[in-house]
């Protein structure tokens, strides 16, 4: 056990902390210092037995006792963190070289310390060190032996053999040093020269590793520009065909188109037949109708001669129904006219007040014959401008108060006018029959007729149909403000004043429905 | 005695009005289109003029206007009498130098009459 410790000791040896495990160099320095310890142990415990020199005894067993703490605590601790570990050992073995030039060791063995001790410190400091420590302690020899034969240091040696011997081993130190400081600027350089290396190579292979990463994403980019490439000739090609698509569509639309136009063309025609259809139509009926009403008239007012009494009933009824006739034959050329978009509006700025006026003086002799009041009192009485077209606004009124007369036995028609809301309203109010609440929407639809008892004229069904028509397109209304059974009705029409926005949009309006139809004259 | 034309292209209006008016005791004469209507302005030189519009040959409007461009007979009166056909041709008959318009098969042949001996009283 314990040879097996002290071979694998100074064979394989232990290393300090940062020493190369150089096999040769530790069982070296391994060896000497044991050899150092063993020297200094010896010679300080004779120094001390014998009684020679007692300080120097102590001296050397305390360099000793160093020595074998620096084996222990450097060597098998391996503590680094002692300082100057390497110095103190290789004072410690130095100093007993020094001790034993002086001493001659045990029978001259002293010399051979000489030669070990810078083998042991260049083995220990390396050569550049080791030339140092060696010169320093052939100095530090030199000057203690400056005049030693007559001082009170004596050499055991002869004093010019240790002199030589201490000048070969400086100037040997002074050569090593020299050349290894030779050396260590070369391999300082070299180095320098190798990190450089080491560094352009680094750079070299990161710039090749950033080229080799740029190469793959310019192939994975390639790749990728390849695809989109594609995708858009795809996209390209879609479009194509969509336009394609787009283009037939855009033929088959222009075709419709022009179809669509000469079926427009065919039907402006076909309407505006229609339209002279009606108007020749209706102006041949009433020809002819109007003679047969001239005639019977005639006959009953004698104008042939003396009428006998029993054909004077007869005579009446063809003039009552031939008036009715014309009547219905002018309404229907009205609704046609409305229904076509043909009725024209002569829209001007007009007195309401004089308008109603005219009308209820030219009714005034119709309301007498039936014992009934007309009355009008002029609104503000002072001339109220709206917006309007006269003569349907005439007809509105003569077909209203002609309802009222008609359907009014007792009491009489009043009219009344007011402004609201920029509107001019003109109520028409009777003391007739009424109107059931169920019936009064119906009346202004075509050939409507109120369900009322008595003997009344017929009327055509379309008066109040046509004048709400021509009241709408004027841009008022008319309605049936109120109406009961037995307590008479009251009929509103309305008129936008003068100059308010709803008149000029309605002017604007009948202007340009007459640009659309510009073959009516 | 006043004397009035009818230009009428319609043979029953010429006969009623020409009888209307005999009875009521005036001196009528007649002409069947605008052409003669002209010519008999200038050779009967009537007081008064009933002129219906939709005629041959020559129509209404144009027999007014030659009426009117001619110095001997533009200042005799005439009454447009017609079954209009569109509300349109009302408008024209108002700038057409006519005194009044009346509607044949909306009035009572006594009307016209009345009409007739209104605008000779003026």
């Amino acid at each position: 056990m314990m040879n097996r410790f002290w071979r694998n000791y100074i064979t394989s040896g232990i290393s300090l902390p940062g020493e190369s495990p150089d096999v040769v160099r530790v069982a070296f320095i391994n060896s000497f210092s044991i050899l150092g310890i063993v020297t200094l142990l010896t010679f300080g415990l004779t120094n001390i037995v014998g009684e020679q020199n007692f300080v120097t005894g102590l001296v050397e067993i305390g360099f000793g006792v160093l020595l074998i703490l620096n084996l222990i605590v450097l060597r098998v601790m391996k503590l680094s963190w002692i300082p100057f570990a390497s110095e103190i050992m290789t004072i410690s073995i130095g100093f007993p070289l020094v001790v034993l030039l002086f001493t001659g060791g045990i029978e001259g063995t002293g010399i051979f310390w000489a030669f070990t001790f810078p083998v042991t410190v260049f083995l220990l400091e390396g050569k550049k060190k080791g030339a140092i420590w060696v010169s320093i302690l052939c100095v530090l020899f030199l000057i203690l032996t400056v005049g030693s034969h007559s001082g009170s240091f004596h050499l055991y040696y002869s004093d010019t053999e240790v002199r030589q011997l201490i000048f070969a081993l400086l100037i040997v130190s002074g050569v090593i040093y020299f050349f290894e400081n030779i050396s260590e600027k070369k391999s300082i350089i070299i180095e320098k020269q190798q990190k450089n290396l080491i560094e352009i190579n680094d750079l070299l292979s990161q710039k090749a590793e950033s080229d080799r990463l740029a190469k793959e994403e310019l192939e994975v980019k390639t790749s990728r520009l390849h695809e989109q490439t594609s995708t858009l000739k795809e996209s390209q090609a879609a479009i194509l065909n969509v336009v394609e698509d787009l283009d037939e569509e855009k033929a088959k639309l222009k075709q419709k188109e022009q179809e669509l136009e000469e079926a427009n063309t065919k039907l402006l025609e076909l309407d505006k037949l229609k339209d002279e259809f009606v108007s020749i139509a209706s102006h041949e009926l009433r020809t002819p109708m109007g003679a047969i009403r001239a005639f019977a008239s005639m006959i009953l007012a004698g104008d042939y001669g003396k009428v006998s009494e029993n054909l004077k009933e007869p005579l009446t009824d063809i003039k009552t129904s031939t008036e009715r006739l014309v009547l219905l034959v002018n309404d229907l050329l009205s609704v046609a006219r409305i229904e076509a978009g043909r009725m024209k509006f002569n829209l001007v700025d007009s007195d309401i007040n004089t308008v109603i006026k005219n009308v209820t003086d030219s009714l005034v002799p119709l309301a007498k014959q039936k014992n009934l009041d007309l009355g009008f009192k002029m609104y503000e009485g002072k001339p109220i401008l709206a917006q309007m077209d006269v003569d349907k606004v005439k007809q509105v009124l003569t077909n209203l108060i002609g309802n009222s007369l008609k359907f009014t036995d007792k009491g009489g028609i009043t009219l009344n006018v007011q402004e609201v809301d920029g509107m001019i309203e003109v109520d028409v109010t009777d003391t007739g029959v009424g109107i059931a609440k169920e019936d009064q929407e119906k009346l202004f639809g075509k050939f409507q007729q109120a369900n009322v008892s008595g003997d009344r004229p017929a009327g055509t069904g379309l008066g109040l149909y046509i004048s709400r028509e021509m009241i709408r397109k004027m841009g008022g209304d008319i309605r049936i403000k109120s109406a009961e059974i037995g307590k008479g009705s009251t009929f509103t029409f309305s008129l936008p004043l003068s100059d308010c926005s709803e008149a000029k949009a309605v002017k604007e309006a009948i202007s340009k429905e007459a640009e659309t139809h510009p073959d009516q004259k | 005695m006043h004397k009035i034309l009818i230009v009428e292209d319609d043979e029953f209006y010429r006969k009623i009005y020409k009888k209307k008016f005999e009875v009521a005791g005036f001196e009528v004469d007649v002409a069947v289109n605008g052409e003669e209507g002209i010519a008999k302005m200038k050779s009967f030189m009537p007081d008064l003029v009933f002129m219906d519009l939709m005629m041959p040959k020559m129509d209404g409007f144009t027999a007014i206007d030659t009426a009117k461009a001619d110095s001997t007979i533009k200042d005799i009166p005439i009454v447009v009498l017609t079954n209009l056909s569109t509300s349109d041709d009302a408008e024209k008959v108002k700038g057409s130098g006519a005194v009044d318009v009346i509607v044949k098969s909306n009035v009572d042949p006594q009307e016209v009459v009345d009409k007739a001996k209104e605008i000779l009283q003026k």
